[in-house]
């Protein structure tokens, strides 16, 4: 039984940063292009969710058999992310969920994982997530080029559009960038030589290592992905194994920057928008180099994809630029502001995760009301009625009932004003969520809003998730208007600052 | 229906509270032993004589257990108990207090209420980040009544100034209080232009944090008059509490234009007192106005004008201190703060006053029937006291 990608999404952040923004709050020369940078309220995890919601629109998340997340950024060192982001998707219990985690190839890694156990009947469908929010250092280099985002493919045995056909794996130990568990930012020493021997070389070896194994002609792969920590690094890899330079995808280094594991997921979510029936090649590289051989195999159900999911096409249509640089050093906690802490529990949490996490509420079985959250007795005065409750599932979307603009959170002034918003939700019920990623001036009654999932505070010192609301990122995009892959012919970013 | 309402069942014979403001000059106990002994000095009693006690608090640092009112007025060995219900802490204090009267049980009691609010500091209420549901969204006081406000603006086509002009009546009113917090008139323009805390509310719609006291000494109405030489002592018409979801954002019902808590403790309140027309058999009231659209909200939940036109009432001075029907002709929490446990008897310190025609502030003309109302949480707690005089 061949695997193969059923399905696709990702999900890019709200905002970007313009180069030309940190180089003039550096009074550096100014850098083309743009990275995505997650918000103060997202992270690996909750940007995972979202690739994750987006992957599986119109698929019952009840019918995966197992989660994998790949990131070299896990907001926890000891406590796995998959197995909360498998509930923030409403999953079953009854999974695998797995955590790949300090390579920059943990995203193949995971995808091969996914193949292998798929094809040996060990489950039908697996979700493959890959997330990254990398911190580089302001000042460097990496600060030009880290962004954030996240892409996920759902791998199963039947329906899929792209058969995955094979693969090779190098495992090579080389310390090229690395960050050490108490490690605020990214190291490197050796760039050059990491470039040559670590990269280069492993990612050569394992494309030949993988043409070798398959018997295919590199100059007959339609579509190739390779990981390249600049704009320029594909083209390179791809020159010396012999792919034709104009297959060689655009990395959306320009746009996005250098997304860590995501990067070759999302490279070919964007190169997807022209489907045609090929072959593509995906590497990943970090402490070694996988190169995975694909086959489009259902171009029709590639076309339904694109129009279903907002995935690259629709997410990078509808980016703005953080107003400020010193917008991005909030995002990223480089300014050290406390951010408030509120009492928690550790038990509250995961006894309530029906509500909190899953989205769950109660329909009165009596009079019908759907509400929010999880209640014993129904909440309305005329009602009352106790124990005919029965739990579902939400509607991630509603419209706005009343709202205000809190300027005060908690006793603080953090991020405020805060749009406070009593959400009517489709098919019932009510909710009272705090809105992001939003200008508060725009904020009506009768707004259009869908949940978003996010960090809310660091009280007890865990990260405790909830939903937010935000403005629907979603719009018809024409194929003309679609954020890249541009072709910029980018100047490469200066060597040394 | 119960066997007896409370209706002159129990007489008020003493009221006094502390000046309201920043306090830091003292702690709940210098609070309650400036409210509870103007009251017993008012009463004529001597503190020995009180056979039990009830304090309304809301926060816990300002002090738990009736064990605060026993050291806040050195009063030990007898029953004290400690009242919290939200903003109606106070209030509800002296229900319970009524309640025993009016049982049998006790001759002489004592209500009051304190807080101690403004030793936490002035970012807005404090302790949010300790209590509720660890992620459930909690907004901020103002926040909270401001999705009111955002609402009745869209279904009455209210305005900010609308708002303002509760301001601008409550601090004019304030002016002649001498225990009040704020004693400053206030312009529209001034309301208007003030930072906003959440919109819309600015400053001048919020009430502010204050430290405050106050307290009611109660007894029977047969034995009010060996206290009350005269007479002049008040008697209680009604007392009523009802209680709402502490989340009516969950609620999909809830109309966000008028607060069901408000309208049934109204309707209880109205048939124990046995008024058919508040509008014009309330003589005055005060009202709770924590913002200022909460003012107008209530005045409608209250039945004192029909639902949508309280900006108009206003506007055509209704509820002026020298107007119809006169609303926190006191100023109001507006200019007294909100020391949350204490709000509830002030307010009842302040309609025992007027009914004896001895108000320290504006009084108004010829009262027969006072009414109290407090407002608690999200909309979730109403409170309501209908004083009168005796038969």
């Amino acid at each position: 039984m061949k695997a193969g990608i059923k399905a696709y999404g990702a999900y890019i952040p709200k905002y970007v940063v313009g180069r030309a923004q940190i180089a003039k709050a550096w009074d550096f020369p100014s850098v083309p292009g743009t990275k995505a940078v997650a918000s103060y309220d997202e992270d690996s995890l909750t940007m995972a969710v979202e690739a994750g919601v987006d992957c599986l629109r119109g698929i019952d998340e009840k019918s995966v058999d197992g989660l994998l997340f790949a990131s070299t950024t896990s907001p926890y060192l000891e406590k796995s992310s998959s197995s909360l982001i498998a509930v923030a998707l409403d999953m079953r219990e009854d999974i695998i969920t797995m955590d790949f985690n300090n390579s920059l190839k943990a995203g193949t890694s995971a995808l091969i994982t996914a193949a292998d156990m798929i094809e040996a009947g060990k489950a039908k469908s697996i979700l493959v997530i890959a997330s990254d929010m990398r911190n580089p250092e302001p000042l460097t280099m990496y600060e030009y080029a880290f962004g954030d985002a996240a892409a996920a493919f759902l791998v199963s045995d039947e329906d899929c559009c792209i058969e995955i056909v094979d693969y090779t794996s190098r495992s090579e130990d080389l310390v090229g960038p690395w960050r050490r568990a108490k490690d605020d930012y990214i190291r490197q020493s050796a760039g050059k030589y990491d470039e040559l021997q670590g990269y280069g070389y492993n990612t050569v070896a394992a494309i030949k290592a993988l043409a070798e194994k398959t018997g295919v002609d590199m100059a007959k792969i339609g579509k190739a992905c390779i990981y390249g920590g600049d704009v320029r690094a594909p083209s390179k890899i791809g020159k010396q194994v012999g792919i034709p330079p104009k297959n060689v995808c655009d990395n959306l280094f320009m746009t996005l920057g250098d997304t860590g594991t995501t990067q070759v997921f999302m490279t070919l979510i964007a190169a997807l928008k022209r489907p045609k029936d090929e072959a593509i090649l995906l590497v990943g590289y970090g402490d070694g180099a996988d190169a995975i051989l694909l086959q489009v195999t259902d171009k029709q159900k590639l076309k339904e994809l694109k129009r279903s999911r907002r995935a690259y096409m629709i997410y990078s249509a509808m980016t703005e630029p953080v107003p400020e640089y010193t917008k991005y050093l909030f995002f990223r906690n480089s300014l050290k502001k406390d951010p408030f802490k509120r009492k928690t529990s550790t038990i509250t949490v995961h006894r309530d995760g029906n509500f909190l996490m899953r989205m769950h509420g109660v329909k009165c079985q009596v009079c019908g009301t759907v509400q929010y959250p999880i209640w014993k007795s129904c909440i309305e005065p005329n009602c009352q009625a106790t124990g005919q409750l029965e739990e579902v599932k939400l509607q991630k979307r509603g419209k706005i009932f009343t709202f205000t603009l809190d300027h005060l959170e908690y006793g603080d002034y953090y991020e405020t004003p805060i749009p406070r918003c009593v959400i009517d939700l489709e098919g019932g019920g009510r909710i009272l969520l705090n809105m992001t990623d939003c200008n508060p001036k725009e904020v009506t009654i009768g707004m259009d809003v869908e949940m978003t999932f996010r960090k809310i505070h660091e009280g007890g010192d865990f990260y405790n998730y909830y939903w937010k609301c935000r403005p629907i990122r979603e719009r018809a995009v024409s194929d003309e208007e679609e954020g890249a892959p541009k072709r910029v012919e980018a100047q490469a970013p200066a060597e040394e600052m | 229906m119960a066997r007896q309402g409370i209706k002159d069942r129990v007489a008020i014979i003493g009221a006094g509270y502390s000046k309201f403001g920043e306090r830091w000059d003292m702690n709940t106990e210098g609070l309650l032993t400036e409210a509870c002994g103007r009251a017993i000095q008012d009463a004529g009693i001597e503190k020995t004589e009180i056979q039990a006690g009830w304090v309304g608090i809301q926060y816990w640092f300002t002090g738990l257990s009736g064990a605060t009112l026993a050291d806040g007025i050195k009063l030990y060995g007898i029953p004290m108990t400690h009242v919290e219900n939200y903003c109606a802490s106070g209030m509800d204090a002296f229900r319970n207090a009524c309640y025993s009267v009016a049982a049998g049980v006790n001759d002489l009691v004592i209500a009051c209420g304190v807080e101690k609010l403004m030793d936490e500091g002035s970012h807005g209420l404090p302790g949010f980040t300790e209590m509720g549901h660890p992620l459930l969204p909690l907004p901020s006081a103002p926040a909270m009544f401001c999705m009111a406000a955002t609402r009745c603006f869209h279904e009455y086509g209210w305005t900010k100034e609308d708002l303002a002009r509760v301001a601008v009546k409550n601090h004019s009113n304030g002016v002649a209080h001498p225990m009040a917090h704020f004693r400053n008139a206030v312009t529209m323009e001034e309301v208007m232009r003030a930072p906003m805390i959440a919109d819309p509310l600015g400053r001048y719609d919020c009430c502010a944090m204050s430290d405050g006291s106050a307290a009611l000494i109660i007894t029977t109405p047969e034995l009010a008059p060996s206290y009350v030489k005269n007479g002049n002592y008040v008697v209680v018409k009604a007392n009523a509490v009802s209680c709402y979801s502490n989340t009516p954002w969950y609620v999909p019902s809830f109309p966000f234009t008028g607060f069901w808590s408000t309208q049934k403790a109204a309707e209880l309140a109205y048939r124990e007192a046995g008024v058919t027309d508040p509008r014009h058999e309330i003589s005055f009231a005060e009202v709770h106005d924590c913002f200022t659209i909460t003012e107008l909200v209530n005045c409608e939940d209250l039945g004192f004008c029909a639902r949508g036109t309280a900006p108009e009432e206003l506007k055509n001075g209704t509820f002026n201190w020298d107007g119809e029907l006169p609303v926190n002709a006191s100023g109001g929490l507006k200019c007294f703060g909100h020391p949350i446990g204490a709000t509830g008897c002030r307010m009842l310190v302040e309609l025992t006053k007027q009914l004896q025609g001895r108000a320290d502030g504006r009084q108004v003309k010829d009262p027969t029937l006072g009414l109290a109302h407090n407002l608690g949480g999200a909309f979730t707690v109403a409170a309501i006291t209908i004083l009168g005089k005796p038969e």
